[in-house]
């Protein structure tokens, strides 16, 4: 069997004279300057997407991006240009152009890296190779006519699905020559509900990096029905409380709280800038010692899962918060050398048009002792938050938020009425030191979640057991 | 296109080489159009950008990150008997471009008629370019740009009560783009854009915050000086140092110009055609209803010069035209391209692709005036979250800025939340300030609602 190396280079290279040869080459030739790094990343990525509206699928569209950025970087001072074709006069501009800042030096030999052959966390295949329009169109009719069964007051259904498929090959002056096909599909459905000149939106999705046969194999009925189960509970919602309360998260999404409180703050660029609130702070207690997070890349067809992230590392597990100590940062290769730490597996990019950065890949907090329903029992007045639209946070501050779209009040250790949408706050470094109940049933997220930072997504997972915190600020309308 | 793309060209040297690239793009919509009617397409429209710059960031007065920026896409939509096929590209070369009009052709065997889908009609076409001064390539050498950045910083760090710098920003780009169709349009849009930017770190004893400013505009000679840029990042966060609390309850809340457009974004965005249709507004039948206090008039000029939301034509080609939105109060347009037009038996209003320039005009009122006039209560100068729900017009966000009592800043409170139903706030405006931000394509000051729940 060929190599991956060899794989993706047939592919990306067909009608091109370009080779991993001649990239080998263009990563020798920078050996000429004195920088302590330098790197070129190629990548093609196909996208297809298919959208039923009003029972139609109307909206179909096909995407290719592909282009090859270079970066070349000298103590903390980084070029970086990038070009969108994979031809080797554009290789030889953008290497020109990331090299204008860099001093010339001492010629290095580079000697590359044997890849190891492991296995991948993920099929190969392309995500809908030989699949049928026929039968996408039919999929995406199926949940439409599902979620209006479900319920009569459900007005408007929109189906989306969406595959890509990434190819990418990364060689470094370092020695390091990776290449990964990565795969990664979505099934989304939204639907508006009406009923006595209310109106709400519910929304669910699922997804990760495998394959159409795996996809049409899980049950996609549950997708449909938890998406108008969201916007029918919202129809009856009340006014949210307004204040500082007991506050019980849902397993699985609800996990944007570890991404938002613990994650950004954890990312190795703003502590070795000393702006992340988490600064200098490894060895502290920063959460109840129930709390143990873990940051893991190698997850088989996770969302947030590769075999190897964009500079070419291997991805691992790294634990975060042990028993509540704060345990270690997540690492791209330019922030881990300049803290002379190791890289983690944590530097990604969007794109070839984009520098890498240290990002979260899976992240979740592992499963506790307690039960769910004991959770909710134990609250006197309080919310039960399973569904959430997203978080925000300031690392710097440790300030974050995220947002519920679907919620209920506990009283008296039960589940009460369906409140609006609200915001819950907290800080960082502070929020998990009153987690007081972990749940036994830790979940991954079904496979929705887009980190964003410094203008640049990246697709990411997140999970968590129920968990209840003691102490966060529920940003309802009822005040007192 | 020629291959000197990545040296360090200035913008001046940029546009004279995307003269050749505006030719290749026409070039390439033409073939496209020609090729498709003869393939037995009934209409297409193809539409590409190409956008070059350069981009610096400088830290503790040293070079951090110097980038390239090049990005060109091509985007083609082919209808056959009410079938779409939608294709884009990051790829400016005809072969690339002929790829995707057989990729384009193919979808649009299998999407399903859609009654609704299609170009407009060939009469509302623009047919007036005027000049709206959006295009001013300067020699700005990349050396300028890291002087600026650095002048910016130092100005900023000569602040005792700064930390440290978390960079100063600067960058310039030039764009050409193109939309054409098969009604015979081909428009073009040359545009330039400068900013400088400036964040800091500063701290308290509670912790570190963080702030920064920005001048961003058309023209490099439009930008706020680097230094006058360092020193109002600087005094953001000295403002800030002073952190305090508030409690929950009901308080009239004050959102600065730079959160207030957010606002306005939200009560735009109910607007939009597409929420409309598929009944995802909180704007719904409210067309000739009181949807603001009377002596509030909102404006669309997608004409004013050097404007960030400027341009002749909409991404359908269709022509746009300054126009009322809302009128003393009152709700008077839509912001429709031509098929969420036709999805609502109307007319296009030339906003497809978005909202144009957006003025919001009231009697103003300096914020000192407005803070006294309430007394007490939260200028909010951030928000944080996703909590907007523009189906039910939900509106609960994070929150931090200034509590005032008397109307006179007392302290920095963050860590809250602001909550309430954006119908309702928007029919609870008690004044629009005078200190209209012009870093937008909505122009608005800062803007004061009653009785909002803050939760601290």
């Amino acid at each position: 069997m060929t190599s991956i190396i060899d794989r993706v280079e047939s592919h990306l290279f067909k009608e091109s004279n370009l080779s991993v040869d001649a990239i080998k080459q263009a990563i020798e030739s920078m050996g000429r300057f004195q920088q302590d790094y330098a790197d070129i990343f190629l990548q093609e990525v196909v996208m297809e997407y298919w959208q039923l509206e009003d029972g139609l699928v109307k909206d179909a569209s096909f995407n290719l991006n592909k282009g090859l950025g270079i970066r070349s970087i000298e103590g903390e001072k980084t070029g970086f240009s990038y070009a969108n074709q994979f031809e080797l006069t554009a290789l030889n501009n953008a290497l020109t152009a990331a090299t204008s800042i860099s001093r010339a030096g001492q010629s290095k030999a580079v000697s590359f890296n044997q890849p190891s052959s492991s296995t991948s966390l993920y099929t190969e295949k392309n995500t809908l190779a030989g699949v049928d329009q026929a039968h996408k169109i039919a999929l995406l009719r199926q949940l439409d006519a599902t979620a209006r069964q479900l319920d009569e007051k459900v007005k408007q259904v929109i189906v989306s699905l969406s595959a890509a498929d990434e190819h990418m090959l990364v060689a470094a002056i370092d020695g390091t020559l990776a290449a990964d096909i990565r795969p990664m599909i979505r099934l989304n459905v939204t639907v508006v509900a009406e009923s006595a000149g209310r109106r709400e939106r519910g929304s669910a999705g699922m997804g990760g990096r495998y394959d159409w046969h795996h996809l049409i194999s899980l049950d996609l009925e549950s997708l449909a029905k938890k998406a108008v189960d969201q916007a029918v509970v919202n129809l009856d919602a009340v006014e949210a409380p307004a204040g500082t309360m007991e506050v019980v998260l849902g397993n699985g999404w609800p996990g944007v709280l570890l991404h938002e409180a613990v994650g950004h703050g954890l990312e190795g660029d703003f502590n070795r800038k000393g702006s992340s609130a988490y600064a200098g702070r490894i060895g502290e207690k920063v959460a109840s010692e129930l709390c143990t997070v873990v940051d893991d890349g190698t997850l088989q067809g996770q969302r947030g899962s590769l075999n190897v992230d964009d500079e070419g590392t291997p991805t691992q597990s790294n634990v975060l918060i042990e028993n509540g100590v704060l345990k270690g940062y997540m690492q791209d290769k330019h922030n881990a050398r300049l803290m002379g730490q190791s890289p983690t597996g944590n530097g990604r990019r969007e794109s070839y048009a984009h520098l890498p950065m240290p990002r979260m890949t899976n992240t979740l907090m592992l499963g506790g002792s307690s039960e769910p329903a004991e959770i909710i029992a134990s609250v006197k007045r309080g919310i039960y938050a399973p569904n959430f639209a997203g978080g925000q946070v300031d690392i710097t501050s440790g300030n974050f938020v995220f947002s519920a779209s679907e919620a209920y009040l506990i009283e008296d250790g039960k589940l009460t009425a369906p409140i609006k949408g609200a915001t819950l706050a907290g800080n960082g470094p502070e929020v998990l030191k009153y987690a007081s109940m972990v749940g036994n049933d830790s979940q991954l997220d079904p496979g929705i979640g887009i980190c964003g930072k410094d203008g640049q997504s990246v697709p990411v997972c997140v999970g968590q057991p129920t968990l209840k915190v003691d102490k966060l600020t529920v940003g309802g309308t009822q005040a007192g | 296109m020629t291959q000197r793309d990545n040296e360090q060209l200035t913008l001046v040297q940029i546009a004279e080489q995307q003269k050749q690239t505006a030719q290749t793009m026409q070039h390439i919509a033409e073939t496209l159009i020609d090729r498709a009617k003869g393939a037995g397409a009934d209409d297409i429209e193809v539409w590409s950008y190409n956008t070059i710059g350069n981009s610096v960031e400088v830290r503790n007065n040293d070079l951090e990150t110097l980038e390239f920026n090049q990005d060109s896409h091509l985007g083609i939509n082919v209808y056959f008997e009410q079938r779409k096929g939608t294709v884009s590209i990051n790829d400016l070369t005809e072969s690339a471009a002929l790829q995707g009009l057989e990729a384009a052709c193919n979808i649009a065997k299998f999407t399903e008629p859609d009654p609704y889908a299609g170009l407009v009609e060939a009469n509302r076409m623009a047919s007036e370019f005027k000049d709206l001064s959006l295009d001013h390539p300067f020699a700005l050498t990349i050396d300028d740009m890291v002087a600026a950045a650095k002048e910016a910083e130092a100005s900023a760090l000569n602040s005792q009560h700064i930390k440290q710098s978390e960079g100063a920003n600067f960058y310039s780009h030039r764009s050409v783009s193109c939309y054409a169709n098969s009604h015979d349009f081909c428009g073009f849009n040359q545009t330039t854009r400068y900013s400088l930017s400036n964040v800091l770190i500063g701290q308290t004893e509670k912790g570190m915050i963080r702030d920064g400013y920005y001048t961003l505009g058309r023209e490099y000679g439009d930008l706020l000086a680097p230094e006058a840029v360092g020193t109002q990042a600087a005094d953001r966060i000295q403002a800030k140092l002073k952190l305090g609390k508030c409690s929950s309850g009901k308080f009239p809340v004050v959102f600065n110009p730079e959160v207030a457009r957010g606002l306005w974004s939200h009560l735009l965005g109910a607007l939009k055609g597409g929420a409309l249709y598929q009944r995802s507004s909180f704007m719904l039948d409210k067309l000739g209803h009181s949807i603001l206090p009377k002596d509030i008039t909102i404006m669309e000029d997608p004409f004013i010069l050097k404007g960030l939301g400027s341009s002749n034509y909409d991404s359908d080609g269709v022509a746009t035209a300054k126009r009322t939105i809302v009128d003393q109060g009152k709700l008077d347009g839509y912001f429709l391209s031509g098929y969420s037009a036709r999805r609502l038996g109307m007319e296009t209003t030339g906003n497809a692709g978005g909202i144009h320039n957006i003025l919001i005009e009231s009697p103003q009122q300096s914020l000192d005036a407005m803070l006294k006039q309430l007394g007490t209560g939260l200028l909010v100068t951030e928000v944080m979250g996703q909590g907007v729900n523009i189906v039910t017009g939900n509106y609960s966000r994070g929150a931090s800025g200034f509590w005032f009592e008397n109307g006179q800043i007392q302290h920095y409170v963050q860590e809250i939340t602001i909550a309430g139903n954006l119908e309702d706030m928007f029919q609870s405006i008690i004044a629009v300030g005078s200190d209209v931000d012009g870093r937008s394509s909505i122009l608005t000051g800062s803007v004061a609602i009653d009785g909002m729940t803050i939760a601290a």
